[in-house]
């Protein structure tokens, strides 16, 4: 399979295969050091400010040998001095081997691609896209549990505006799952998601509590519940708790149930959970490493 | 002879088989009521293909590509007819292809198609009802939610 030159822009280029392969070779990458990227140049656009991702994508280069050029937010590009897209990345590619870009603007990424001869990588367009998330999603998952077909993996949170959950979601329909979404009502995965589904035959059942389905989950993917999407501070403090998990929900789960969450977290997860082994959103985190790498290398060498 | 619901014209198109209540829509997208050719509408026909269907006639002109395509955009199964000295010349369907370029705009405010300098580009889902994703920011819209340059 050959990615030299491709963009990764959005879960929905990518088919099971290529998912599959991606996910090998970053196990190939995981302890993988030296001068592979000897030479070659990352442009890390970061039009807005990303810790984890910038430095999972920055750290993955630097460990290759390459090196890395950019900024980590707009205030310092010409950006603001009116320069449109298009002409900041026609600019940018004539320094570079492969364009990294964050931007809030949706579809921006696409754009991008459009715009440069060399290769793009998406690390987040707005509310859209955030391919290599979603691949770290599914390497930590084939990782835990040596497989992804025939998994029972659940979402509990707010499903509405997570990006990860909708682009997880995607990429999941490539495989034979099982998906449970666990939301108030309010927070609900969204009706074109579920169509999605649907025409792919995805079984899925929608609840409002863990305990309906914690017996089942394989999985259980965990996402902040955030305070500013409810209009009643009262409904916030009434569902926090109701999402929340802690040992006794663990306990009361599957054997062997792995917890996810994206990260950053508040208090969706009791710090309780961090020593047990259930507990894979920090090695999750971890696992963005190999999959840039991965990435990186595929589409430069 | 075939009685004569809208009078005829001598040379250009006729615009069939449009669904009636869209009539008015055609005429604004296709900017057929600010041009000086004559142009005659008729709606509320009766059709043995449909309930009742609307018909546009104008004279001595051809529709371009990008009209044809928000033509089938609008009016999905409308026939058009090209005419010269009378005859028809031509006729074919408008036909929905799988990429919808420049006709329409995205209705999310947050695409970068509303915020930088770039043409739409859509992808055809379904045709009958009518669904779009966007190429850029990946957000499906049914035919009630689309925006017609």
């Amino acid at each position: 399979m050959n990615f030299k030159g491709r963009d990764i822009i959005s879960i929905r280029d990518l088919s099971k295969a290529e998912i599959l392969f991606l996910l090998k070779e970053a196990e190939k990458f995981a302890n993988k050091r030296g001068e592979f990227l000897s030479g070659k140049v990352l442009a890390s656009l970061f039009f807005e400010a990303s810790t984890r991702t910038r430095l999972s994508f920055e750290s993955a280069m630097e460990q290759l040998g390459g090196k890395v050029i950019g900024f980590s937010d707009d205030t310092s590009t010409s950006i603001k001095k009116g320069e449109t897209l298009w002409d900041t990345i026609k600019m940018v590619e004539q320094y570079a081997d492969c364009i990294v870009m964050r931007n809030p603007v949706e579809g921006s990424a696409r754009l991008a691609a459009d715009a440069a001869e060399i290769p793009v990588i998406n690390a987040g367009d707005g509310a859209n896209q955030h391919p290599t998330q979603t691949l770290v999603d599914l390497f930590t998952i084939k990782k835990a549990k040596g497989k992804i077909d025939g998994l029972t993996i659940g979402f509990v949170g707010d499903l509405k505006y997570g990006r990860t959950v909708h682009s997880l979601a995607v990429a999941l329909k490539n495989f034979n799952v099982k998906l449970c979404f666990i939301s108030p009502q309010s927070l609900e995965m969204p009706r074109e998601y579920l169509q999605e589904l649907d025409e792919k035959g995805i079984k899925y059942i929608e609840v409002d509590k863990i305990e309906k389905v914690s017996r089942e989950l394989d999985v259980m993917y965990v996402t902040r519940i955030q305070k500013e999407r409810f209009p009643d501070p009262l409904e916030y403090e009434r569902f926090k708790g109701v999402y929340r998990i802690d040992r006794k929900t663990i306990e009361n789960s599957k054997k062997g149930v792995i917890i996810m969450h994206p990260l950053p977290r508040v208090d969706e997860i009791a710090t309780e959970v961090d020593k047990m082994p259930n507990a894979w959103y920090f090695k999750q985190a971890k696992n963005g490493i190999p999959i840039r790498k991965a990435l990186l290398s595929l589409v430069m060498k | 002879m075939k009685e004569q619901k809208v009078p005829g014209i001598k040379d250009g198109t006729v615009i069939d088989h449009i669904p009636s209540s869209r009539t008015p829509k055609v005429l604004q997208i296709l900017d057929l009521a600010n041009i000086e050719d004559f142009v005659s509408i008729g709606m509320n026909l009766s059709s043995t293909k449909m309930k009742t269907k609307g018909i546009i006639k104008v004279a001595n002109r051809k529709l371009s590509n990008e009209q044809l395509d928000k033509l089938a955009v609008i009016a999905p199964g409308a026939t058009v007819n090209i005419i010269k000295d009378y005859q028809v010349k031509e006729k074919f369907k408008v036909n929905m292809k799988d990429r919808i370029q420049k006709v329409l705009r995205c209705p999310n405010p947050r695409c970068v198609t509303n915020v930088e300098k770039v043409s739409t580009i859509f992808e055809v889902q379904e045709k009958e009802p009518l669904q779009v994703r966007c190429r850029f920011c990946e957000r499906a819209f049914g035919s009630n939610e689309i925006i017609i340059v």
